[in-house]
């Protein structure tokens, strides 16, 4: 590698890790703050495809200092889906699926200060602030566990439909609804007396709701369905349906609009819906199987779980992606801090941690995202063994040379 | 195919996403991430092709269209793409008996109606 040039670009390293990993690439000793040239775009674009290994190892290149800022990466448990945030204290609750439990985290120290065991495959939580309680839906036990918060404990079980995947509190009209995927239903939940008051007829995959509360509306989305349900909160009536694109799977709804914003985790798009009117608007496309969702609370943009590219997309309302900030493996749940304006919080199933990040635009950006091609485009396959599936003997990817082939990665969750 | 970050279970969580799913061909399991550290893959599903050489053409491509279209390019213009789709059609959406199934038998829990 040659020396370093004329126009410093700055690269902020995340840990020591990064330092030892470039020294080792690059063959000369580096402090924290390297400055690199611009021109070595191609080489510094290699080193992060080299150095990308681990949660906590990270180049960042891009937006790192303007556009957003890394805060942390905590380890909670196996297969984070859902994060909410209590606003009266600060702390955070992260639904572990498939540890069964629900890490709490300590929004100042950033570190986790217990687990509290809850149903079977806990995939998404929210928090009622009047009462200080937290609810998951256990999907794999067909009931929404209620938490005191204070006491870090469960102190009920609510039986809801079959497989309920997705919860929506609206706290001013004590409700609670629970999307139930298997069952085709959302369950509509009384907050104080903790029971079920209603089913409404969804369809398969019902899962993520969002609540209109100004136009009393309920948004139920299903994910195998592919369409969104629309409910009169107060009648509990089906007032519309809107077809969507594929694997719908999170929803959010604008406050003062009324606009609805629904990530298309298998068309890879977020579709925004004129919630009044069910009608689309815009088909907006986003990097790679967005699973969670999140308004800002500035009414200007989305947050993005982008599953498949191990990012958070800043998206303008209108679509055009102000920033992507790297996160964990397999990011999903998404919501951004109420104690904390900007700072963003994310579930990322694949690592098995929260990533915490500060959103630091303070409008548009004037350029979009570049899209760059993927730093191993390229670049040789490595010499790599792995166990066969069905054998459990080590297969070697070289069996593969002299044919073109495409390898999908894939996880059962 | 290769199954990653599973937790813990790795080859009792892929052996039955497969045998519901009906995936044949070759499955390979990076339990430790080993081949997506390397790779810098950072999410799922994530697709790479790969050329007779070893070179990698792409990586991404996870809708059915995306992946379509990387595999014509990779095939290039003398070998066009048997039998592809229209439109990006995710198969299951018309068999949601199997999604049903799937989410009820796992973790041994019986079959919902």
């Amino acid at each position: 590698m040659s020396a370093l040039p004329d126009e410093p670009r700055e690269v902020r390293a995340i840990d020591g890790q990064l330092s030892a990993a470039l020294e080792e690439v690059v063959d000369v000793e580096f402090d924290d703050q390297i400055d690199v040239d611009a021109g070595l775009d191609r080489r510094l674009t290699d080193l992060t495809a080299v150095i990308e290994s681990g949660p906590s190892c990270r180049v960042e290149t891009g937006g790192e200092g303007r556009a957003y800022r890394l805060v942390g990466e905590v380890a909670v448990g196996l297969d984070p889906e859902g994060v909410v945030v209590r606003q009266s204290t600060g702390m955070i609750y992260v639904a572990c699926s498939r540890s069964n439990w629900v890490a709490v985290v300590d929004g100042d120290e950033l570190r986790v200060v217990g687990t509290i065991a809850v149903g079977g495959e806990p995939i998404d939580i929210v928090v009622d602030e009047q009462t200080g309680r937290v609810f998951t839906a256990d999907a794999r036990s067909d009931q929404i566990s209620v938490i005191d918060a204070d006491a870090g404990e469960v102190i009920a079980t609510i039986p809801v439909g079959c497989y309920p995947a997705g919860l929506c509190v609206d706290v001013e009209g004590r409700r609670l609804y629970s999307g139930d995927a298997v069952g085709s239903t959302m369950s509509v939940i009384d907050l104080d007396r903790l029971e079920r008051i209603g089913v409404v007829d969804a369809e398969l995959g019902a899962g993520a709701i969002g609540a209109d509360v100004a136009n009393g509306r309920v948004y139920c989305v299903n994910f195998v369905a592919s369409s969104v349900t629309v409910v009169d909160a107060r009648t509990l009536d089906v007032v519309g349906r809107l077809p969507l694109l594929a694997g719908p799977c999170a929803v959010g709804v604008h406050a003062r609009s009324g606009e609805v914003y629904v990530a298309d985790s298998l068309a890879s798009t977020v579709t925004r819906i004129d919630g009044l009117r069910i009608e689309k608007i815009a088909e907006m496309p986003v990097p790679n199987a967005p699973v969670g969702l999140a308004m800002g609370s500035r009414g200007d943009r989305l947050y993005i779980g982008n599953r498949g590219d191990g990012s958070v997309s800043v998206l303008g309302l209108d679509g055009v992606e102000w920033s992507r900030v790297p996160v964990g493996a397999a990011p999903g749940g998404v919501c951004e801090d109420p104690c904390r304006p900007g700072r963003v919080l994310v579930a990322n199933a694949g690592s098995g941690t929260l990533s915490i990040a500060e959103d630091l635009l303070e409008a548009a950006p004037g350029a979009a995202v570049p899209q760059r091609p993927h730093p191993m485009v390229g670049q040789k396959m490595p010499p790599l063994s792995l166990p066969d599936l069905w054998t459990e003997q080590l297969r070697d990817l070289g069996e593969w040379a002299g044919r073109k082939y495409v390898l999908n990665v894939f996880a059962s969750w | 195919m290769v199954d990653v970050w599973e937790g813990v279970g790795a080859f009792t969580e892929a052996r039955t996403f497969c045998k519901l799913w009906g995936v044949d061909g070759t499955v390979l399991v990076d339990e430790h991430g080993e081949l997506v550290d390397r790779l810098g893959v950072r999410g799922v599903p994530t697709n790479i092709l790969v050329d007779t050489d070893g070179t990698i053409t792409c990586v991404g491509a996870s809708t059915p269209r995306e992946l379509e279209r990387a595999v014509q390019e990779l095939l290039g213009p003398g070998e066009p793409l048997e039998d592809a789709a229209d439109s990006a059609d995710w198969h299951w959406q018309t068999e949601p008996d199997q999604i049903v199934e799937q989410l009820s038998v796992r973790g041994d829990r019986p079959p919902s109606d």
